[in-house]
């Protein structure tokens, strides 16, 4: 049964290089028009290169098609670090795709953006290839913390020729987290204010409350090298809710600070300090208390704090 | 974005192949060449001497053509601008972007070419050059990890080339009028001494210029009616078949010595052509005085009499033209006469009869006209170019009765004649293109046209009769329409008002340029520029081998350095864009392939790193080259 080609909306405007191509086509039939010696070469000159453009602009759009985003992921960003988009990108085509950018789109409706914002968010894909898929690291640059949405992705090329740009859209749903940026003083600045607390900092023992086999990132710290050496498993010691070494901080401990942003940024610092030292954590916010064993949560909740979510 | 070096010189070669296609003796040509075979090495040595100072050169190249041959025209000037634009792109790097921009210099470049008055290039090379474009502007995109063989890539681009062609050729099959000749390429009259069948619709396919009358603003523009350009005069009948007297005898000449003063009778107007080699000039019905310039040179017209003027030799001519609207009165000489009333022999019985029906009521040859067109306007005689096999006038009269103007007024001429009125055929164009704001009428190959002459012995003057218009009345009223523009259609109007302007523009600034060019300033400029030229030659030449000489270690190095990236391009090592030396150096090192490669990477590396970045230099530059030498061995291997 013959393959029907699926329908797909597929965007084509000329490149920059293709309206010169078109004002150099328009230039030869004009000089053909008025000075002409031979004005057969030139409109066959003209014409051939005319066919040729559609041409060109019919494989920039057979380029793309074929070219799905599946899906999109991404983890939290601190506000200013440039959040990592993993883009799933499938190519259901029999040939390979060559030559294209995985980008935000462009929002034309506010207005062109400036150069900088436009090479800042694109991602250059050599090559798709044919009936494959292929996951790639955008990288969006942040400002603000919050919960965005994932912008709308185009997938688009200037290929084979370099006269036209074609881009496909695709609204692939879900979110981003911009958490506030981690500024401050250290915990042991916190501790000499005399606010927070190190839970059983002077028990001198963490108090385990049992065992758990091994999970990618877990801290080596948590590694119970004696279960290993007797038995060759890898395990992770749980500890207890206030447990040695367990920080508590909370919104009230940056009341030193003033400025809500401030203080956010203050708590995320914390945050970020207790997971550089692989030390467990809890943070107890008006929203709830968020420790070291959901990162995600505690992120989002900072990232959220004081705003619809 | 990829960046794709390897076509770098395929485009400088195309580009030296268009620049001697468009002006192989020009000093640019050689400014062009060098540059582009310095090109290398000034990338190389982008630290020492940049390209700007190839740019520069160019430019000079390019003031020295123009102070030397002066001012080329309008097209040429366009495509030596395209050849130094693309040049200078050629002098740094190529990438997609500026390999795109030298591609389209080459599209001007060409466009000019073809633009020379006898183009060196036909066809094949218009189709080769939109091929190549559609073929390096692939190559210059593909990324290096997608790349492909060239016998691959040449067969991809099978598929653009295939549709592009049949589409082309389609759109010609189904509008062949896009073949027109342009009005800049003078034909001449296209007729012969011989009016066969068949000779005038050779011509009538053809769409080349011939000639063009203007008018000047408050000349009097001829009527429709009065479009015959007289082009030659047959009076030896046989048949279908007509033939130029002998030149032994003599006609009544009627060409004046001097221009008649303007009138109410007169038109008077100039017109541009080339005689070719009839040497027979076509001009208004029918001439009291031509005067006629080659190339700023007099040239005599031959009055050959009958109002057939000719010119010797060939090339552009340029008249001033006085026709008259009187009907030609010069009486016929004994022998013209006896000439003009001389019939085929052997002639058919029912022509005769045929010839007597016609001529024996009326009195005068005016009305014997009147009933010859009556003849043919209710006789069933049909107009069509492809009539098919006539054999003779019996034929055509009294079987066929399907022809052109060639039949009917070979047939007419030989009716008349029959019946005693002297008559001759007279071959030339009719009507023309008219554009009303140029006031120019543009005469082609296909309006070429016969038609008859007949002696009123009563008035004293000849009598032109057109049968044709018995049988195809539209032919005429086409012609009206032609030249009232009020009749056009928008588009019509629209695209030659266009055209017009274009036109008007160039013929204005190209007579600005000759009036600058003729200027004493420029001849007092001229030198100076010449001066100036050599003076910023000798400049980048001194400001280059002092450059060269006063390097440093470091420049040395990062010069070898873009060498060995080069080479590594090669060998699908290049290096990446924001990518350090160093950087490039530690990822093929991580990368390499075998052990020696990596240790000798990483020796070029801190050899590298020991001259362009040490406080004090720990290694040599020999080291370094030594070292980039065995590296690329290794690439090689």
């Amino acid at each position: 049964m013959e393959k029907r080609k699926k329908r797909e909306r597929i965007f084509i405007v000329f490149h920059w290089a293709g309206l010169a191509f078109s004002f150099v086509v328009l230039l030869i039939f004009a000089i053909g028009f008025v000075f002409v010696m031979s004005r057969e070469l030139t409109q066959i000159l003209g014409i051939a290169l005319v066919v040729a453009g559609v041409v060109a602009m019919i494989q920039t759009n057979e380029n793309l098609r074929g070219l799905d985003i599946s899906s999109c992921r991404s983890q939290p960003v601190a506000a200013g670090e440039d959040v990592a988009l993993l883009v799933l990108v499938r190519n259901t085509a029999e040939r390979e795709r060559i030559g294209c950018e995985i980008r935000r789109a462009i929002e034309w409706r506010k207005g062109w953006p400036s150069w900088r914002a436009r090479r800042n968010v694109s991602l250059w894909v050599p090559v798709f290839r044919a009936d494959s898929s292929s996951t790639h690291t955008l990288f969006l640059p942040t400002q603000q913390r919050g919960r965005y949405p994932i912008p709308p992705l185009w997938v688009c090329s200037v290929m084979p020729v370099g006269l036209c740009f074609a881009w496909k859209s695709f609204l692939v749903g879900g979110e981003y987290t911009v958490y506030p940026a981690p500024k401050g003083i250290p915990l042991q600045g916190l501790l000499r204010h005399g606010r927070g607390k190190y839970v059983g900092a002077s028990q001198g023992e963490e108090d385990v409350s049992g065992y758990r086999p091994y999970e990618k990132g877990d801290p080596l710290s948590r590694m119970d090298w004696r279960v290993f050496a007797r038995t060759g498993k890898l395990v992770i010691r749980s500890l207890e809710e206030g447990g040695a070494d367990e920080v508590a901080f909370s919104w009230e401990d940056t009341g030193f600070l003033r400025d809500e942003e401030v203080r956010l940024e203050q708590l995320s610092f914390w945050v970020a300090q207790c997971l550089h030292e692989n030390r467990p954590f809890s943070l107890r916010l008006p929203a709830g208390t968020f420790s070291h064993k959901n990162v995600v949560a505690c992120y989002e909740a900072l990232a959220t704090f004081g705003r619809m979510s | 974005m990829p960046t794709a070096t390897s076509s770098g010189w395929l485009l400088a070669a195309l580009l030296v192949v268009y620049v001697f296609l468009l002006a192989p003796t020009a000093a640019l040509f050689l400014a062009i060449l060098g540059a582009l075979a310095l090109g290398g090495i000034f990338r190389v040595w982008a630290v020492t001497c940049s390209p700007m100072w190839g740019r520069l050169g160019l430019v000079g190249g390019l003031v020295l053509v123009f102070s030397l041959d002066g001012m080329p025209p309008t097209t040429r000037l366009l495509g030596e601008l395209a050849g130094m634009s693309g040049a200078m792109f050629l002098l740094r790097p190529t990438t997609p972007a500026r390999g795109l921009k030298v591609l389209l210099c080459l599209l001007i470049m060409l466009t000019a070419i073809l633009l020379k008055p006898y183009p060196p290039v036909g066809l094949p090379f218009v189709l080769f050059n939109v091929i190549a474009f559609l073929f390096l502007a692939e190559h210059l995109h593909r990324p290096t990890e997608a790349a492909i063989s060239l016998w691959v890539s040449l067969a991809r681009s099978l598929r653009v080339v295939v549709p592009v062609s049949l589409v082309v050729s389609l759109i010609f099959w189904l509008f062949p009028n896009l073949s027109l000749f342009p009005t800049a390429s003078l034909s001449g009259f296209s007729g012969a001494n011989v009016l066969d069948p068949g000779a005038i619709a050779e011509l009538v396919t053809s769409r080349r210029v011939a000639f063009e009358a203007r008018f000047a603003k408050g000349q009097e523009i001829p009527r429709a009616s009065d479009l015959y350009w007289r082009g030659q005069v047959l009076e030896e009948n046989s048949g279908l078949r007509w033939t130029r007297i002998t030149t032994s005898i003599r006609r009544n000449s009627i060409l004046q010595e001097a221009p008649p003063p303007a009138s109410g009778r007169v038109w008077i107007y100039s017109q541009a052509m080339t005689s070719n080699r009839s040497g027979v000039i076509a001009t208004l019905d029918h001439p009291i005085f031509a005067d006629a310039r080659r190339l700023d040179q007099d040239i005599v017209v031959i009055d050959s009499g009958a109002g057939v003027l000719s010119a010797s030799g060939s090339g552009g001519l340029m008249l001033k033209v006085v026709a008259s609207k009187n009907r030609m009165s010069d009486e016929p000489l004994a022998t013209i006469a006896q000439g003009c009333l001389e019939s085929a022999k052997n002639i058919d019985p029912r022509l005769h009869e045929l010839a007597e029906s016609l001529t024996a009521g009326p009195t005068t040859t005016a009305a014997a006209l009147t009933e010859v067109s009556g003849f043919f306007r209710t006789s069933g005689f049909f107009y069509t170019q492809r009539p098919g096999r006539i054999g003779n006038l019996s034929d055509f009269l009294f079987h066929a009765r399907r022809g052109f103007c060639e039949h009917y007024a070979a047939a007419a001429a030989s009716l008349l004649r029959l019946g005693g009125i002297p008559a001759r055929v007279v071959t030339g164009y009719r009507g023309g293109e008219w554009n009303p704001w140029l006031r120019k009428i543009t005469v082609r190959d296909s309006d070429a046209h016969a038609w008859v002459e007949a002696w009123d012995t009563a008035s004293g003057e000849w009598l032109r009769y057109d049968p044709t218009n018995d049988v195809a009345p539209d032919l005429a009223q086409q012609i009206s329409r032609e030249m009232d523009f009020t009749q056009w259609p928008w588009y019509r109007v629209a695209v030659r008002y266009s055209s017009t302007i274009a036109a008007y523009a160039n013929e204005k600034a190209e007579a600005t340029v000759a009036s600058v060019l003729d200027s004493p300033i420029w001849k007092t400029l001229q030198p100076v520029m010449f001066g100036l030229v050599v003076l910023l030659s000798g400049v980048i030449v001194i400001r280059r081998l002092a450059g060269a000489r006063n390097a440093t270690a470091a420049q040395r190095a990062i010069a070898l350095m873009a060498r060995l990236e080069k080479k590594g391009g090669r060998f699908s090592r290049e290096r990446r864009a924001g990518e350090t030396p160093l950087a490039w150096l530690t990822r093929l090192a991580d990368r390499a392939g075998t052990p020696l490669e990596r240790s000798r990477t990483h020796a070029v590396a801190q050899t590298y790193a020991g001259i362009v970045y040490a406080a004090v230099r720990v290694t040599s530059l020999a080291d370094l080259q030594s070292q980039a030498r065995a590296l690329c061995k290794t690439w090689k291997n």
